[in-house]
């Protein structure tokens, strides 16, 4: 019989899911919603790690992309008195356990390992000129591999209003949320100690960090070590509004929407303040989607999906791009790198599934050119537009 | 005679038919699919050969044409919610998973209808009918889940019964798929009335699938309702609160909703109040019944509804009946039964059963002899071993006191010994509502449960009609057998 190790730990929460079947979880998983099977519901997901426990099913290749087809949202948690989020961490590391791996998400693991961040990229490329960083800051600011790799712009904005910073710059560390969502749990402790002894080496009181992965992983994984708070940007950038230190005004009249980072609202439990950061802004107004808050909706990158199935990262990020469009919004906002680029990433897709390829004046450089048909934005960055 | 099963030959004819992208049979979905709520021993799981989810009833009609033509069983799937087995595939073959099949085609916004794929589920199609003011009425807790097609088949209770009426009501027309693979319409296209021919759309309300995969409906819709008060009210006798509900209809109100909940299962709506207090609340001694009621009305603040209600708590006081103060409960019972708000589902669904998994019979008692019925099912749970849960009253029909009642137990599901002490609890409890003129089901069915001895214990003479209507339908019994009738009836050895 196959060992399930540490989902057997959840063994009463998995019959107690099985004996209430009450389907909750089928509504809004992002993932199901794209399947339309039940296996890959929470509900699903259960009852077939107990029939592996019971030896009624056997490990497959099937189980394992089952195990790392979960995004770990958390929206089916929400609704539900049940760890779901745990035990399927815990599914993905028994996978793990067993040498079971997805062959993208170990190719990110080993670029780790070799260059410090999953993307294999050069860490030299953290290195930020114009961000004056001061090594005795009790405001460290952490820039994510994303930012920090790729969009240095957002982080040169945050540190000009977070004034006097330290920032690590090639010697910062990755906070290794790969590890710990797709389930290398043994390699993430490894890993930690690692960070943690980087961060304390700091003289920071405090952590910002515009990622709400990051966030979510110093707050909850890293916290208790390093004894700095870790905060998220929105949350000074919501202090500097209200105290009326920052006031923005947009030209023309905008209709403008939310997207909540699972990472930031539902786990983070950041969900009013940057509402009221767009709500402060003259001449916008913010709608909701369909789902939002506490229910918002997955932009479909949740741990490493975007890595491991693309294409199914994809068609949910569609699905939340639609719900934007819904709103009629002409702006979607968020605070995330990998949300902004998922969702962007969502909305150039759609525009290339319109495209009428039997059209008489079709140019394949229409292709390269397609538009997102609401634009995305990084909240931070928007404002700074406003101000030009 | 044996069923058929799906065989590499046959799977490839499938495939061939439909394409892959519709056809699984990796060992994950087949174990996903093994079973819905019902109480039932660990070892007591079905593996379909096959899951099928087809998108269009074009591709319905090809699954079950081939399944006919082998004799494979075919065991349609919606929310995956019922108590009684519907939805499991007891004899292996295709699971038909319907949620695939979820595409609104037409609302019809003068007619005020709806015509969906029934794959949609109740919660979506509410969602979806926003943005028309309309909404439609069929309020199972289940909803997230259920389907409009699960609502037909299995005929759920709705919160809103005695205002709307459920399914029966609310059915225009269904397309179904036949056991041969036909395609065809039932019932009258968007007439809410007709005299022609038989009404077969009725037929398929509570056929719970056995005579053919419903794939297309047209429901009725209302307006959305604005304006909205809810109360609770404790008697202490189910008569006095039998009685406050009957006069409330003669009086000429309209209720929206009137469920009545024994002491006992009053416990599933106080965590709310548990949260704030940080105890269960004190429920007067003398306290047998708990009533709640809603009225409603498509105007905002509208004055009938507040009339209407502060009418009725009055009739309630003269039924001697006293007005439940704790708002937290009142809001329990409302989330449970209408907006699903989290809290009280922590303590009613997964909370609750942690030990022990909810089970039900769906009794259907006159309504004189609700008391009666309600001592001997203290005495019939307590004989098989089964914990007591507490006894819950709907009323499902439009303007009228008409129960449909569920008398729920806690069964212990890690003793096999009480899984078939829960089946002899179903029996017994399904004789004593026939003895007292009632009827064995009223929104679970016969499902798997009740099927073995339905035909002799409720239908007698009547039961050969059935099965000749069930054999029109699906002249090889590969559609959800096991349900209503036993195999055996159509040749078949187990």
């Amino acid at each position: 019989m196959a060992e399930l190790k540490n989902t057997k730990k959840h063994r009463e929460e998995i019959y107690t899911c099985n004996r209430t079947r009450c389907g909750f979880c089928i509504q809004r998983c992002p993932v199901y919603e794209v399947m339309l099977l039940e296996t890959y519901s929470s509900r699903g997901r259960t009852l077939v790690a107990r029939g592996i426990m019971e030896g009624a099913i056997t490990i497959t290749p099937e189980v394992v992309k089952l195990a790392n087809s979960c995004l770990l949202c958390g929206y089916c948690e929400k609704n539900c008195a049940l760890e779901n989020t745990t035990i399927f961490r815990d599914f993905k590391e028994d996978m793990v356990e067993q040498g079971l791996t997805d062959k993208y998400l170990d190719d990110a693991v080993g670029s780790l390992n070799e260059f410090g961040n999953p993307f294999k990229q050069n860490a030299k490329k953290r290195a930020i000129p114009e961000i004056k960083s001061n090594p005795n800051s009790k405001t460290l600011l952490f820039g994510g591999c994303t930012y920090g790799l790729n969009d240095h712009q957002t982080l040169i904005h945050m540190a000009e209003l977070l004034g006097d910073v330290n920032y690590l710059g090639e010697e910062e560390p990755c906070c290794n949320n790969l590890l710990f969502d797709a389930g290398y749990i043994q390699q993430f402790k490894e890993k930690k100690s690692e960070v943690v002894k980087i961060l304390k080496k700091t003289k920071a009181k405090e952590i910002v960090t515009g990622c709400p992965t990051c966030f979510r992983m110093l707050k909850e994984e890293y916290a208790d070590e390093i004894k700095a708070e870790p905060i998220h940007f929105i949350t000074k950038l919501y202090e500097m509004v209200k105290k009326g230190e920052l006031k923005f005004e947009s030209k023309e009249p905008l209709k403008v929407t939310w997207h909540d980072p699972c990472h930031l609202g539902r786990f983070g439990g950041i969900i009013d303040e940057p509402r009221e950061i767009i709500r402060s802004v003259k001449n916008v107004e913010l709608v909701e989607m369909e789902n939002s808050g506490l229910d918002s909706y997955c932009c479909g990158a949740g741990s490493g999906l975007l890595m491991s199935y693309p294409e199914l990262a994809i068609e949910i990020s569609k699905k939340r791009i639609r719900e934007a469009l819904a709103t009629r919004a002409t702006i979607l906002l968020t605070f995330c790198p990998t949300c902004e680029f998922t969702l962007e990433k969502g909305g150039t897709t759609i525009a290339r599934d319109e495209i009428d390829y039997d059209a008489e004046d079709f140019d394949f450089d229409d292709l390269d050119k397609v538009e997102s048909k609401i634009k995305v934005f990084n909240l931070l960055e928007w404002l700074v537009s406003l101000k030009k | 005679m044996k069923f058929g099963k799906v065989t590499p030959e046959i799977l490839e004819e499938l495939i061939t038919a439909v394409g892959k992208d519709i056809i699984f049979t990796e060992e994950i979905h087949r174990m996903a699919y093994s079973r819905d709520w019902s109480p039932r021993e660990d070892k007591d799981i079905h593996l379909p050969e096959a899951v099928a989810r087809p998108r269009t009833k074009e591709q319905v009609a090809k699954i079950i044409e081939i399944a006919n033509k082998h004799r494979i069983p075919v065991t349609p799937f919606a929310g995956g919610t019922g108590m009684g087995g519907g939805a499991v595939p007891l004899y292996g073959g295709i699971i038909l998973e319907t949620k695939g099949m979820n595409k609104i085609l037409e609302v019809d916004v003068d007619n005020m209808t709806a015509t969906v794929q029934t794959g949609i589920t109740i919660w979506d199609l509410n969602q979806a009918l926003k943005q028309y003011g309309l909404y439609f009425p069929q309020e199972p807790e289940s909803k997230k889940a259920s389907t409009v097609g699960a609502a037909i088949a299995c005929n759920n209770d709705s919160t809103f019964g005695i205002r709307h009426g459920r399914m029966v009501d609310h059915l225009t027309n269904a397309v179904i798929v036949t056991g041969e693979g036909k395609i065809v319409r039932l019932g009258r296209r968007k007439a809410l009335c007709s005299n022609s021919g038989y009404q077969l759309n009725w037929l398929l309300v509570g056929s719970e699938g056995t005579l053919g995969v419903i794939v297309e409906a047209t429901v009725k819709l209302i307006p959305v309702q604005k304006t909205r008060m809810v109360d609770m009210i404790v008697f202490p006798s189910l008569r006095d609160a039998m009685h406050a509900i009957r006069d409330i209809i003669h009086a000429g109100l309209a209720l929206e909703s009137a469920h009545i909940n024994c002491r006992q299962r009053l416990k599933f709506y106080t965590h709310s109040y548990k949260e704030k207090y940080g105890h269960e609340p004190e429920i007067p001694d003398w306290a047998e019944a708990l009533l709640g009621i809603s009225f409603a009305s498509a105007e905002e603040k509208n004055k009938v509804v507040k009339f209407s209600r502060d009418y009725a708590l009055k009739i309630c006081q003269r039924n001697h009946g006293q007005v439940v103060k704790e708002v937290e409960i009142t809001d329990g019972w409302w989330a449970s039964k209408y907006t699903v708000n989290f809290t009280p589902f922590k303590q009613k669904w997964p909370d609750s059963q942690r030990e022990k998994k909810f089970g039900a019979v769906d009794c259907g008692i006159p309504i004189g002899r609700i008391e009666d019925a309600y001592k001997r099912y203290l005495e019939i749970a307590k004989k098989h071993g089964q914990q007591i849960l507490g006894m819950c009253v709907y009323h499902e029909r439009p303007n009228r006191l008409s129960p449909s009642i569920s008398f729920a137990v806690f069964v212990d599901d890690k003793d096999p010994e009480n899984v078939q002490g829960f089946y002899k609890y179903v029996r017994e409890m399904s004789e004593m509502a026939i003895a007292m003129e009632g009827t064995s089901a009223t929104y679970i069915g016969d499902s798997e449960f009740k099927t073995p001895w339905i035909g002799e214990v409720e239908h007698q003479e009547a039961y050969e009609y059935m099965f000749k209507i069930k054999k029109a339908f699906d002249p090889n019994g590969i559609i959800n057998p096991g349900k209503k009738f036993p195999i055996e009836m159509f040749g078949y050895e187990r």
